[in-house]
């Protein structure tokens, strides 16, 4: 029996493990690409990682207080280039070790070494300088300037300093599917899920024993499952299948805060697609309306809709959002057509032709995303067909899409279907800036534009709010001409759960973090 | 106040026998245990939670005959007022003389919408130019929207500080001498129509019922930022949503009939800002029209929840022999505490109680019983939410205020209720949920565009203060 295993697998720990003796299983969009928080590149990472560590300081999914389970008390130093901290005695990590100030360093530490090569690392590296520590228990972690508010840029999480040889750490390590952490679960990643024990803890107490996840698969056989308690939730139910739970009494949604917005990468030094009028064509022919209907269920006109069209890199309830730039909802073909013959394309046989050849898109989608929008790739590939493009189809795996896609080596494919999530920070740098040494680091295509990163340098360059913004501004209005992506829409985030599922808070974009008063109320 | 009180964890203990509302008597019907281990005991058999006299003067109960719906049904002011279509139900209501309560009601309900659109921008004002404030770069001048922003919520010292230090700055005249002038005593944040024109952004218009006022044209200040480049900085004057509340509720106390004024009062107690002035109300007597599809289930709710916030656990108790919602609450509430698992628990409860009652008066379940039922299940949250607000259980409040609002849905979706969560989330800096809700309702509401500028300021302030390893899939 799985509960039984793993409390024999926790009970080889020196710490015990805790909870009501109640098991929870949930499906995830996908499995986690890494559990090494240094690494994570999906939402899916970070939801994992939020189970099996400890951040220094985090908001309170309720209050939005920041808090911290491990620093105990602190104090700013240095005229403001310094939080001196002192943990909370007696926290263990999952081998029994104790953790002390020493791993609050060597994480800072493993952050700032150039050999680390996550860009979850390179954002700390632009804001921290060095880190100190004072005996075991205290630490003293430098910065570069003085922030407003310090504390709200250490939020990482701690590393443990045992677990590794050197402060250079690299995705490839054991320590990605079975980390070590103080956070209220010890997670085991297999083939075909994660087993996060519960472990007991002075700073943790969770209520479960133990979370199993697993890949989601067909939303249709994920919602039968947890209607018959077969598993008790779902991280994003796919806007169709939402009113059915909602009307259930076993089940209920959940909202999960996560800005979340869909797109088309056009690679843009491909054949015609490089030049601008193509790509202006494309966005016209995408009946997005259509779309929409077909593969989320969303009718035409409907209100609060949980999906709404996007004309630029940002929701549009974002201050970064330009209202000026318009969306565009219905398909033109009498304007794409005009557009693609000004391009000189040409469709006699029907087929749209480059330098006399035809043109054949090879659309590419991340392959989770078809459980969200089921069939949106076909849907794609049909419109585009229907306006005479040959076009080849493909799933791309979570894994591949993180090795290549996010990194720019899928350029032998036209248009890549994909969507990104942000927190609080919209930030769309690494998205569009072309790829030079630590910019562009998620340039799908590799695109690169003159007018874009003087835009995106601008951003990074204001001082004030207003300059932020406008930056932003006019940087929407520039991808709304240039379209490196056709932007799509966002899309909200409902989980269910459960009803029997009890104290099931949901933290935006983490998600977990108030996992110790989740509990299995009978 | 943000920490659950040591109140509350205090009386968890004991509280925690009450929670069992539901008593396992048989085999069948506690479930398995997830993993596959079942588990033994009886089937749950619930108390209910509201006492029979009280659940029968409840409108969802009373309107389960069909004739208590004549008049409702099918007209299109109660339709679309059920529908949450607060601009639809306004033009119905205008239409048809009959419906002076619905008119009323609907601008009752439009001034507590827009006093909630002042909560939030005032709420994202101290912060964005108050606790975050950038002093290099801020204009000077964004004292006098802090100054009102503080008086609006009810902190009259700090308002009158704050204002002191814009006199000879650019800031209008009439508006710093009367704001000054209320700040000096408590409560500072009363606006009226009668002040003198320049003391707020308001609208043209005298209040006039069945019709929309156009609100003071956005940005209500500019005020060029410090620094080289001297951009120009969109402020927002909270009190202009203030003055189009008042504007709203001036066209309720013209429309409704003789007497009803204490209706007006009752629907806007719970949604007055902390800087008003608290009205008494006088005895409630059981009018439909004030009650259909609402969160006051009867009238004896409208004063419960009128008090609740201010008063806490004390006014459970003093209303429970005459609000449902009071007595459904009596079971979670300790000697100063409200038990927030216990009121979920009881929602639930409720809504199973209500429908089944609906059934029994109603000649068997019809569909609109479910609905209803919702919004019974959904104003016990609500109610728990303020009692725990009123009993300073910051923590606690705030997850019955997120599952009231998970629940918030269809016919359940209050467009006052969904503001003030977004006005909460403002007050504590959290702005995302807070844009969403804006962004939503601002197109049923444009007026409510106002709130944005501050709550966006606040957004990319925050958002550009915190370290965040990018996008990711």
């Amino acid at each position: 029996m799985a509960l039984n295993k793993s409390l024999l697998t926790a009970g080889a720990l020196t710490l015990a493990v805790i909870g009501t003796g109640a098991t929870l299983a949930y499906n995830e969009e996908s499995l986690p690409t890494t559990m090494n928080p240094l690494f994570a590149a999906s939402m899916v990472d970070y939801r994992s990682q939020e189970l099996v560590f400890d951040r220094l300081w985090f908001h309170d999914a309720v209050t939005n207080e920041l808090k911290s389970r491990v620093v105990a008390k602190h104090e700013i130093v240095d005229g403001g280039k310094g939080v001196k901290i002192t943990l909370v005695p007696g926290i263990k990590w999952h081998n029994g070790k104790s953790l002390t100030s020493k791993d609050v360093c060597f994480t800072v530490d493993a952050m700032l070494d150039p050999k680390t090569a996550s860009p979850v690392a390179s954002a700390y590296r632009e804001k921290l300088s060095g880190c100190e520590t004072s005996g075991n228990n205290s630490a003293v972690i430098k910065f570069k300037k003085v922030f407003h508010n310090p504390r709200e840029q250490l939020g990482f999480a701690i590393l443990p300093q045992s677990a590794f040889s050197s402060t250079a750490i690299t995705p490839e390590l054991d320590f990605s599917a079975r980390p070590t952490g103080t956070g209220p679960f010890k997670g085991s990643r297999g083939r075909r899920g994660v087993i996060f024990d519960a472990v007991a803890n002075g700073h943790h107490a969770p209520k479960i024993a133990q979370l199993q996840l697993s890949e989601g698969g067909d939303p249709q056989i994920q919602v039968k499952t947890i209607v018959n308690n077969g598993v008790q939730g779902i991280i994003a139910v796919p806007p169709p299948y939402r009113p059915d739970l909602s009307a259930s009494d076993d089940v209920a949604l959940k909202s999960y805060d996560l800005r979340s917005w869909w797109f088309i990468a056009v690679n843009t030094s491909k054949g015609a697609l490089a030049d601008k009028r193509v790509r202006q064509a494309l966005n016209v022919l995408i009946d997005r309306t259509e779309l929409r209907q077909l593969s989320i269920g969303v009718k035409p006109g409907e209100q609060n809709s949980p999906c709404e069209f996007i004309s630029g890199p940002f929701v549009q309830s974002s201050p970064y959002y330009n209202r000026a730039v318009d969306v565009t909802e219905t398909a033109d073909k009498a304007k794409a057509e005009a557009l693609l013959k000004e391009a000189g394309l040409d469709n006699g046989a029907g087929t749209w032709a480059y330098e006399g050849q035809p043109i054949n898109l090879k659309i590419g989608m991340l392959a989770p995303l078809n459980n969200e929008a089921p069939d949106l790739m076909s849907q794609v590939g049909n419109q585009l067909g229907a306006a005479g493009f040959q076009r080849q189809e493909f799933k791309i795996s979570t894994d591949e899409w993180n090795r290549k896609a996010v990194t720019g080596q899928l350029e032998d494919y036209d248009l890549l279907i994909g969507k990104w999530s942000f927190g609080l920070d919209e930030n769309v740098n690494d998205l569009f800036h072309s790829r030079k040494g630590i910019t562009g680091r998620k340039n799908i295509f590799n695109y690169s534009d003159a007018d874009v990163d003087k835009h995106l340098q601008a951003y990074d360059a204001s001082r004030t709010d207003t300059a932020a913004r406008d930056a932003y501004h006019a940087l929407h209005e520039t991808l709304a001409e240039e379209l490196p992506y056709l932007f799509l829409w966002k899309l909200d985030t409902k989980s269910a759960w459960r009803t029997e599922v009890r104290g099931n808070i949901i933290a935006p974009y983490y998600y977990f973090t108030e996992i110790d008063a989740w509990k299995y109320a009978k | 106040m943000k920490d659950a009180s040591p109140r509350a964890v205090a009386i968890r203990p004991r509280l925690r026998f009450l929670a069992p509302l539901l008593v396992c008597i048989g085999v069948a019907g506690c479930g398995a245990e997830p993993g596959g281990e079942q588990m033994e005991g009886p089937a749950a058999v619930e108390t209910p939670p509201i006492p029979g006299a009280l659940l029968a003067a409840t409108w969802p109960v009373l309107m389960a005959d069909d004739a208590a719906r004549v008049g409702f049904e099918g007209h299109p002011g109660w339709t679309a007022l059920f529908r949450r279509d607060l601009g639809a139900a306004l033009t119905a209501f205008a239409d048809d003389e009959t419906q002076r309560r619905g008119l009323a009601r609907t601008h009752a309900l439009l001034a507590a919408l827009h006093r909630q659109g002042a909560l939030l921008a005032a709420n994202a004002t101290r912060h964005v130019y108050g606790t975050d404030r950038q002093a290099a770069v801020d204009p000077p001048q964004v004292d006098y929207v802090v100054g009102i922003s503080q008086a609006l919520l009810g902190a009259c010292p700090e308002a009158a500080a704050s204002l002191e230090k814009t006199k000879g700055a650019d800031v209008p005249a009439e508006g710093l001498g009367y704001w000054t002038t209320s700040a000096a005593d408590a409560p500072c944040g009363d606006l009226s129509l009668d002040a003198p024109e320049g003391a707020f952004p308001r609208p043209a218009e005298g209040p006039a019922p069945g019709k929309r006022p156009t609100p003071a044209a956005l940005p209500h200040h500019r005020y060029p930022e410090q620094g080289e480049e001297g951009r120009m900085v969109a402020v927002t004057n909270p009190a202009a949503l203030m003055a189009l509340a008042a504007w709203h509720e001036a066209a309720a106390r013209a429309a409704a009939p003789e007497g009803d004024s204490v209706y007006i009062d009752a629907t806007l107690a719970p949604w007055r800002l902390p800087g008003e002035s608290r009205r008494q109300l006088e005895a409630i007597e059981h009018a439909p029209e004030w009650l259909f599809a609402g969160f006051a289930l009867a009238s004896g709710d409208l004063a419960f929840l009128a008090e609740a916030s201010a008063d806490g656990v004390a006014a459970v108790g003093a209303h429970a022999g005459t609000s449902p919602l009071a007595a459904a609450l009596q079971p979670a509430v300790g000697a100063d505490a409200i038990d927030p698992d216990a009121v979920l628990d009881l929602a639930a409860a409720v809504g199973r109680q209500v429908e089944t009652a609906m059934a029994a008066g109603g000649g068997g379940a019809k569909d609109f019983h479910r609905p209803f039922a919702e919004i019974a299940r959904v104003a016990v949250l609500r109610a728990g939410m303020l009692v725990a607000d009123g009993a300073g259980q910051y923590r606690d409040a705030g997850i019955l205020r997120i599952n009231a609002l998970e629940r918030s849905n269809g016919p359940a979706g209050d467009p006052v209720f969904l503001l003030s969560v977004a006005a909460w989330d403002a007050g504590n800096r959290n702005p995302l949920r807070a844009q969403e809700l804006i962004h939503s309702l601002a197109k049923s509401h444009p007026a409510l565009e106002a709130a944005r500028t501050p709550l966006d300021a606040l957004h990319i302030r925050l958002s550009r203060n915190t370290a965040s390893g990018g996008p990711v899939f």
